[in-house]
């Protein structure tokens, strides 16, 4: 293993890959500094145009893309109360006001170091974690591994969701348009219209690219196109000093091994984790009081959790092949296309492509900050780049990326009819990212069901009982209605809670 | 007697109903395949047709918020408009080929949506054209549509 450490230490640090990965970091600041435009977003857009890279090259790119517009998206929110991602609501909660008082520069300087430290602290464990899961991971055979993808897609669609009901509901919208296309055991053709671009399904990229791209540039286009009364405050200096970040060390540590934690829960993305960092922050803190109005500890520790997801969803994306939220998901697109099936034996099967990839996450973190010390004041302007403008340049890279996957015209038209039923799903409040996941996994379930199935026949038992005949898929089995269960309920007792404070649903969402 | 919801609770209803037509409708089409092929699809649809039920029940029973969706209504036209303009530029995509459709799009779309003054919509459709062109069409030698003008 440590040779295979060392070789992906020499391959990262080829000149062309580090300039990819400089490349990538900024591009992703860039792209989660400005308001709409997410981390999943961003990876969606730009997974198409890897295509012709070799995969090594395009998982550098992808990856320092990822780190930068988790941090990124921070920018928006201490600057102008704008939050550039949904993680980084946390951050703005202590980093706007900050920046009232004349601290901004405080708050940039500290969001920059804590998510330095929560990216490398994730990257550590991705490193020497994720080689131990995958060997455990070989063992598992076709009835274990479709229990892990039923119970990735019920903790997906129940905990990431508002109401886990929608976020079930949408995750079995995502295993039913993975049916399209032909069946690999009989050769049927299901759902496919008599349309030879549909016979191999439905292209993840080309579902990712129009159910994210499509339906925020519809979002964005709702509001106002330009809104002429923001501006940047001053922001003064933005290295906060070794002695502020020694005294945040523990609150930076923690933060990261809650993220890293977080980030290995299918369904809990990087939101979650920066709320659960900046809550332990608070609980522990000398002075809670200061809490939403202002405390570098809020700022820290929501970015330091925020950053430390990335390396710890990478784990059972790299390890099981499941991916734990949509920006993996939009990430496991860019590895299906360079003929990377990930799963238990991507470990084994390409040390040469994983483990320089890991390496480049630690050049990742380091390059956005100092992208971010060194450009912040142009930087700092992209969040003024107004939606008006921000949206059709994103549809046309949706349609160029669209395109470019298999050079078909009726690949655009896939993209505008998901991105279409995307923002439709949107507005009626269904998260989206328990569609694509089922999309990438429902053929993977389908596939080891067929297995169990035929292996069920054999063994002359019927398929429930060849479940319960191993204890590892009854353990999962146990897991998938204990997490259902345990969604409806908290659904239930937050909607009681809702009910007596006198908060209708519409004022929730 | 139930009464129609109001608000979020026939937004529910609604969205229930359009999702268990289209689950009802998948169920059917999935009997024609062979046994094999329809196990899956038919478990799927299945669900959620039943989920569906369950979110209509749901949404029927819990007592209504009485707010109307002002901001919705209101920005229906606006979607509707947005929709027109991307199907508009996607069709035009393989007719007048990619870049003639895009710039003709951008300006269109930026103007519709506010960005003024109008050299500035002009200026960032000429950036973005030859941000493409180059990025994408020169240094990542991204296949694009080509048409009638280019």
């Amino acid at each position: 293993m440590f040779d295979q450490i060392l070789n992906g230490a020499i391959v990262a640090f080829q000149f062309q890959h580090l300039l990819l990965a400089f490349g990538g970091a900024v591009l992703g600041t860039i792209l989660g500094a400005m308001p709409g435009i997410s981390a999943t977003l961003g990876i969606a857009l730009l997974v198409p145009f890897t295509f012709d890279m070799s995969s090594v090259a395009a998982l550098i790119f992808l990856g320092a893309v990822y780190c930068g517009a988790i941090y990124g998206g921070s920018i928006a929110g201490i600057l102008i109360n704008v939050p550039g991602t949904p993680a980084a609501v946390a951050t703005m909660l202590d980093g706007y006001p900050m920046t009232q008082q004349g601290k901004g520069g405080l708050a940039l300087g500290t969001d920059i170091c804590s998510s330095f430290v929560g990216g490398q602290v994730s990257t550590i464990f991705l490193l020497f974690g994720a080689p131990i899961v995958a060997s455990v991971a070989l063992e598992i055979r076709s009835a274990e591994f479709f229990w892990i993808v039923i119970f990735a897609m019920s903790t997906i669609g129940a905990i990431g969701a508002g109401s886990p009901i929608k976020g079930l509901m949408a995750g079995i919208l995502g295993l039913v348009i993975g049916t399209v296309g032909m069946h690999p055991m009989t050769g049927t053709l299901r759902y496919a219209f008599d349309q030879p671009a549909l016979y191999e399904g439905v292209p993840v990229i080309v579902a990712l690219v129009g159910l994210f791209s499509i339906s925020q540039v519809l979002i964005l286009a709702e509001g106002q196109g330009m809104d002429t009364q923001l501006h940047i405050p001053r922001i003064g200096r933005i290295w906060p000093g070794w002695a502020t970040l020694w005294s945040l060390k523990g609150c930076m540590i923690r933060s990261s091994l809650i993220g890293t934690a977080v980030g290995v829960v299918p369904g809990a993305g990087a939101d979650i984790a920066a709320f659960i960092g900046r809550s332990e922050a608070r609980r522990v803190s000398k002075t809670p009081e200061l809490f939403g109005k202002g405390a570098i500890e809020g700022v820290c520790a929501a970015e330091a959790a925020n950053n430390g997801v990335v390396g710890g969803s990478l784990i059972p994306m790299l390890t099981l092949g499941i991916p734990g939220n949509a920006v993996t998901a939009a990430l496991l697109g860019g590895l299906l296309i360079h003929g990377l099936i990930p799963g238990p034996h991507l470990f084994r099967d390409a040390p040469d492509v994983l483990y320089p990839f890991i390496f480049s996450l630690f050049m990742a973190n380091a390059f956005f900050a100092v992208a971010a010390f060194g450009g912040m004041r142009w930087v700092a302007k992209v969040v003024l780049v107004p939606q008006g403008i921000i949206a059709p340049m994103v549809t046309a890279l949706a349609v160029i990326g669209a395109y470019s996957f298999r050079n078909m015209v009726f690949d655009i038209g896939i993209t505008l009819v998901l991105g279409f039923i995307g923002y439709a799903l949107r507005k009626a409040r269904f998260p989206l990212a328990p569609i694509i996941l089922g999309i990438i996994l429902g053929p993977l379930a389908e596939e080891n069901l067929d297995r169990v199935i035929t292996l069920a026949a054999a063994h002359d038992m019927s398929v429930f009982g060849f479940f319960l005949s191993r204890t590892l898929t009854v353990v999962l089995m146990v897991l998938t209605v204990a997490a259902i269960a345990y969604s409806f309920y908290r659904d239930h007792k937050r909607r009681q809670l809702l009910k007596e404070a006198g908060v209708f649903l519409d004022e929730e969402d | 007697m139930t009464r129609w919801p109001k608000g979020a609770e026939a937004r529910d209803a609604i969205s229930a109903i359009v999702f268990l037509v289209i689950s009802i409708v998948g169920f059917v089409a999935a009997l024609d395949f062979p046994k094999r092929a329809a196990n899956w699809p038919l478990w799927m649809w299945g669900l959620l047709g039943g989920f569906s039920l369950i979110l209509l029940a749901g949404s029927l029973r819990r007592s209504p918020s009485g707010k109307t969706e002002k901001k919705d209504q209101a920005t229906f036209g606006r979607s509707f408009v947005n929709v027109a303009l991307i199907v508009a530029y996607a069709v035009s995509v393989p007719i007048l080929g990619f870049f003639t459709a895009t710039g003709t799009y951008a300006i269109v779309h930026m103007t519709y949506l506010g960005v003024r003054p109008f050299p500035l919509v002009l200026a960032v459709a000429a950036g973005g054209l030859i941000f493409l062109y180059f990025f994408f069409g020169f240094i990542l030698g991204v296949p694009v549509p080509h048409g009638l003008l280019y």
